[in-house]
């Protein structure tokens, strides 16, 4: 077996959270509980939930932007908690990533060419006229042309800034990007032409993407594999055609029912999710979901599922899965 | 239909300074108890559309046209007659409930004083009539959110909350301008089907400001599309879903990602909205159109019936009836 490009065992974050006054004790934020996955060169995982799930704290943690509090994460083999620095640091260039929003995260005061080879300088290198004309076919790639190199964001649209954003990632000739909520900010049009780009790049480049997403229908067009994730745990992780098929996790199946329908006609077809989701500083017992899960029974108050095996393929972490999966299902009356 | 419009909105144009006219000739009706959509990407005047309709574009806004509301021309209304109208008959939800509401008073202040602005009784019958609305906007434990400061809620029940106070004078409109636009796809669903319910429990009519081709698709009856500050089409949502007119609605359409059938790649819109101070000659949506002709270029085409449910504002519209988005 080769080694995956991104191996991620055990992964966890806990930030410590002031009280409610300054008497009461600090508390614990869970945001990211024991996450494990694996993603192959040229593959896309993608990683949805809804705010406050963790989604975007794995993403950082993957990256180094933030230091876990336990778990490995390993790139090409190799631990990246245990490197020396200065390797870790060289090694950035293969792992970028792209922001929600583009606007806070292209300097305002620079132009585009130093926003784009802002890895490049990270690196060591030197402003030349080769550089100059490397962040100019950088551009052309795209869907931008070198005549912008010598302007500055805000003359730019959203979806161009998203671009530069892009650019920027792929300067470094990195093996992995971590998209982050990365076309959510755009436009549907300008939306589905970044979508088509980030795809024709991952083609032209063998760019590997963690696409961090809270919209299934959107994600459902760029990822291989699909890892949903509720208050800081992944529930379930299954290749994408079998997943959107016929979601395992009762919190998936709500999910998918929540997408607005495509056609006038499905109206009211869907089931609909109850309640909100609960503080991640207090979660609720055993599985996360129980409260707001149809299928809930007494043991998912008291013990916490395990994300494992369904299908040779397809994984939850759901006391009943297979029954789910089966249609089997029942709503089970609500004990007081 | 056939009843009186509640409120028609003719010609409305409104621009800012000579150079940056943010609405043009927008002609629109919402019949009672029905609900509007007007759908468009950033930029298109959607949202200029609705502040117009509320009265609450800034001075400097030139604001040219008519907006009937019950046979009354809001424009020629003084700004105080306009603040009774608004919160008594147009209700009024925006995009993020945290700015709308006042952070220092409980949500219970805030909605008792809605429904005593309008009309006056005691605290104590205010706050009971609060309840009421807390509860009938799905608020768990009403009576203890009251209580609540705004941010000890989510942003799911500040909107709930926001629903609560445009309903507490029984509104006969309700403008909602991306009301679950920084929502989570969970929360959203639960709001649209709160806003299909309160037509129902209600008959208000409802007009609709949005982005997304999905929300219209859950609870619209009829969509305006916008793009570029015109008006591009008109229709009711099945026809506009199944027979789209004006190729900027069709590619919108094909833009938007979906759940079902097979992943294609998504088609595109080439290009971007033109810059308003730099438009292009003609249909405005012809430097991106592929379906565009040299007439296209020349004159800006109005916005014509294609049926009795339906209008256009393209030259090639009729032609393009057999070409649906999907």
């Amino acid at each position: 077996m080769t080694t995956p490009l991104l191996s991620v065992d055990g992964l966890s974050k806990e930030f410590p959270v002031a009280g409610d006054n300054w008497l009461a004790p600090k508390q614990t934020l869970r945001a990211v509980q024991s996450v494990s996955f694996e993603l192959g060169s040229r593959q896309t995982l993608g990683l949805v939930g809804e705010s406050g799930c963790g989604k975007s704290t794995t993403g950082r943690l993957i990256l180094q932007l933030i230091e876990p509090t336990a778990g490995t994460v390993r790139f090409n083999g190799r631990d990246l908690a245990t490197m020396p620095k200065e390797e870790l640091r060289q090694l950035r260039s293969s792992m970028q990533i792209i922001f929600q929003d583009p606007q806070a995260s292209l300097n305002p005061r620079h132009r585009v060419e130093e926003l784009i080879l802002e890895p490049l300088y990270a690196q060591g290198e030197k402003p030349s006229a080769k550089l100059t004309n490397y962040a100019g076919e950088l551009l052309d790639k795209v869907g931008l042309s070198r005549r912008h190199l010598t302007r500055f964001p805000h003359e730019f649209s959203g979806g161009q800034r998203q671009r530069i954003g892009i650019a920027r990632a792929i300067a470094s000739k990195p093996q992995l990007i971590v998209c982050d909520e990365a076309v959510s900010a755009l436009d549907v049009s300008v939306q589905a032409q970044v979508i088509n780009l980030l795809q024709d790049l991952q083609d032209q480049l063998g760019l590997s993407y963690l696409f961090i997403g809270h919209d299934l229908a959107v994600v459902r067009h760029i990822a291989d594999t699909m890892a949903i994730m509720y208050l800081g745990r992944i529930v379930e992780m299954a290749p994408k055609r079998e997943f959107y098929a016929r979601p395992m996790h009762p919190y998936s199946q709500a999910l998918l029912g929540s997408v607005p329908v495509s056609h006038p006609s499905k109206r009211h077809t869907r089931k609909r999710l109850e309640g909100e989701i609960p503080s991640p500083l207090n979660p609720p017992t055993g599985c996360h979901f129980h409260p707001r899960c149809r299928f809930a029974r007494d043991v998912c108050k008291q013990q916490v599922p395990e994300l494992r095996s369904i299908t040779p393929t397809r994984q939850a972490a759901c006391h009943f899965a297979e029954e789910i999966a089966a249609g089997e299902g029942q709503r089970a009356p609500h004990s007081p | 239909m056939t009843a009186a419009p509640l409120l028609s909105v003719r010609d409305l144009t409104v621009s800012f300074n000579t150079r940056f006219t943010a609405v043009r000739e927008a002609s629109f009706d919402v019949h009672p108890g029905e609900l509007v959509g007007v759908v468009g990407e950033s930029g298109s005047g959607k949202s200029v559309s609705a502040l117009a309709v509320m009265g609450l574009l800034p001075p400097t806004a030139k604001v040219t046209g008519s907006i009937d509301f019950e046979g009354r021309d809001l424009l020629t209304l003084s700004r105080r007659e306009l603040r009774k109208l608004r919160g008594r008959d147009i209700g009024i939800i925006f995009q993020e409930p945290m700015t709308s509401l006042n952070p220092v008073f409980t949500i219970g202040d805030q909605i008792a004083e809605a429904v005593q602005v309008h009309d006056p009784m005691s605290r104590k019958a205010a706050w009971d009539r609060a309840t009421e609305l807390l509860e009938k906007v799905g608020v768990p434990a009403p009576r203890r959110r009251l209580l609540d400061y705004p941010h000890q809620l989510s942003g799911g029940l500040r909107q709930r909350v926001m629903i609560a106070i445009a309903l507490s004078s029984s509104p006969k409109l309700l403008i909602a301008d991306e009301p679950t636009t920084a929502l989570d796809v969970t929360i959203q669903a639960q709001l649209l089907d709160l806003l299909n319910q309160l037509r129902q429990d209600f008959g208000t009519a409802i007009l609709l400001i949005t982005h997304n081709m999905g929300v219209m698709a859950e609870v619209a009856d009829r969509v305006v599309v916008m793009y570029a500050s015109r008006i591009v089409e008109e229709a009711t949502i099945f026809d506009l879903f199944d027979r789209p007119q004006h190729p900027y609605t069709s590619g919108l359409l094909g833009s938007t990602p979906e759940l079902d059938g097979e992943t294609h790649r998504l088609r595109t819109i080439a290009g971007t909205m033109p810059n308003p101070a730099e438009l292009p000659p003609g249909c405005l949506f012809a430097p991106r159109c592929p379906k565009a002709v040299a007439a296209c270029l020349e004159m800006q085409p109005p916005l014509l019936p294609i049926s009795p449910a339906q209008s256009a504002a393209c030259i090639r519209a009729p032609m393009l009836v057999q070409e649906g988005a999907r």
